[in-house]
C-alpha cells in the first residue's frame, strides 16, 4: 500500500482566479515504490469549500517530482510558483526549492505547432469532427503561450488566458469569444461538459489560419532571444 | 525521461483518439458530437447519442470506447497539462477494439 507524503492544490484554486469553469486540480505525493494510496484519502484533505468542485488528481513519486525540478520542466515551475499544502507529512515542494531554469520553451512550442499543422488535413479528412479540433486548437495555443509566457514575461504565466497575457508581441489574433468556445470544446472532451454547437469546419479552419502564422512568428521570436 | 519523450506522448495520445472520435463522429457528430476520449466524454455522448439514436446500439459503442480509452491508457489522463511526464499512452492491442467499433457502427474502414 501507499504511502502519501503531500497532498497539493494548483490551477486556477491555487492562483486565486476560480471561476465557473474551475475544477480542483490537486497534486499526490507519494513514496517511491510503494504505489498509489485510495483516492478517498487524498480527498479527505480536501476542505469543504473546495468539496463542490470536480477533482482531479496528478500523481506523483517524490523521485520523479525531484527529477522535474532538476530537469527545470515546466510543470516543475507550474507547482513552485502555485502549489499549496492541504496536507503534508513533510514539505516536499519546499524542499524542492526551486526548478533549474526552463530551456524547453522552443522545442516545446514546435511540437505544438506540429500538433496544430496537422489540424487542416484532420478537418479535410473528418469535418464531423470539429469539436475534438477546436479544443485542441485551446490546448496547443495555451501550452505554446504558457512555454513562451518564460521567456517574454516577468514569470510563467499558467492562467487559462496565457495567450491574452503575452508581453512585448502582437496580440495573439483569436478574439476571446473564440478562444472561449475553443476552451468550451477541450472542457466537453475532458470533462463531458455539453460540446458546443454548432462548431463548423471553417470557423476552426479559420482561426487555424490566423493562429498559425502567428505561432510561428513567436517561435522564431523564442528562437532569437 | 526527457522532454521530447513527453511531446512525442501527447502527439501519440492525439493519434489515438481520433482514431476512435474520427469514426463515431461520422456516423453521429452531426447531432451528438464525441468530443473526448475520456469517462466523462464518453458518457456525456452515450446519454445525448441514447436519446437521438434509438435504432443504435448505442451501449455497445460506448463500452467499446471505454474499454479502447482504458487499454490506451487514456482515462487515467486528465490531459489538463500535457507538459506532465508520468502520463503514458499505450496504443497496443487496440487494433482489434478498432474493428469492433467499426462492426458496431456499421460504417465501411
Amino acid at each position: 500500500m501507499g504511502e502519501l507524503l503531500g497532498v497539493y492544490v494548483f490551477g486556477s484554486v491555487a492562483r486565486g482566479d476560480r471561476d465557473p469553469r474551475s475544477d480542483l486540480d490537486l497534486l499526490a505525493v507519494v513514496a517511491d515504490g510503494k504505489g498509489k494510496v485510495d483516492e478517498a484519502n487524498v480527498y479527505a484533505h480536501v476542505p469543504s469549500g473546495l468539496s463542490d468542485l470536480e477533482a482531479s488528481i496528478s500523481w506523483y513519486g517524490r523521485r520523479r517530482l525531484g527529477a522535474m525540478f532538476e530537469n527545470g520542466e515546466l510543470f516543475g515551475w507550474h507547482l513552485h510558483q502555485e502549489a499549496m499544502p492541504l496536507f503534508e507529512a513533510e514539505p516536499v515542494i519546499k524542499e524542492l526549492g526551486t526548478p533549474a531554469p526552463y530551456r524547453d520553451a522552443v522545442s516545446d512550442v514546435a511540437s505544438f505547432e506540429k500538433v496544430l499543422s496537422g489540424i487542416p488535413q484532420q478537418l479535410d479528412a473528418a469535418p464531423e469532427n470539429a469539436v475534438y479540433e477546436l479544443g485542441l486548437v485551446y490546448v496547443c495555443l495555451r501550452n505554446i503561450c504558457m512555454a513562451a509566457s518564460s521567456k517574454l514575461c516577468d514569470r510563467p504565466d499558467f492562467s487559462r488566458y496565457s495567450p491574452f497575457r503575452l508581453n512585448g508581441f502582437p496580440a495573439v489574433p483569436m478574439t476571446q469569444d473564440e478562444y472561449d468556445l475553443a476552451m468550451n470544446c477541450r472542457m466537453a472532451g475532458q470533462r463531458g461538459m455539453l460540446p458546443p454547437s454548432p462548431v463548423s469546419r471553417s470557423l476552426v479552419a479559420a482561426i487555424h489560419r490566423r493562429l498559425a502564422p502567428w505561432i510561428a512568428e513567436l517561435r522564431h521570436r523564442l528562437e532569437r532571444d | 525521461m526527457d522532454a521530447s519523450t513527453r511531446r512525442t506522448r501527447f502527439e501519440e495520445r492525439v493519434r489515438v483518439e481520433r482514431d476512435f472520435l474520427v469514426p463515431v463522429n461520422r456516423r453521429f457528430g452531426a447531432a451528438a458530437p464525441l468530443a473526448g476520449m475520456t469517462a466523462s466524454a464518453i458518457e456525456s455522448w452515450r446519454r445525448r447519442a441514447s436519446d437521438l439514436y434509438i435504432e443504435m446500439d448505442v451501449e455497445r459503442v460506448a463500452k467499446l470506447l471505454l474499454e479502447a480509452a482504458a487499454r490506451a491508457e487514456l482515462l487515467a489522463d486528465n490531459s489538463r497539462d500535457v507538459f506532465e511526464a508520468d502520463r503514458q499512452v499505450a496504443p497496443d492491442g487496440l487494433g482489434g477494439l478498432k474493428v469492433l467499433l467499426t462492426s458496431a457502427l456499421n460504417v465501411p474502414d
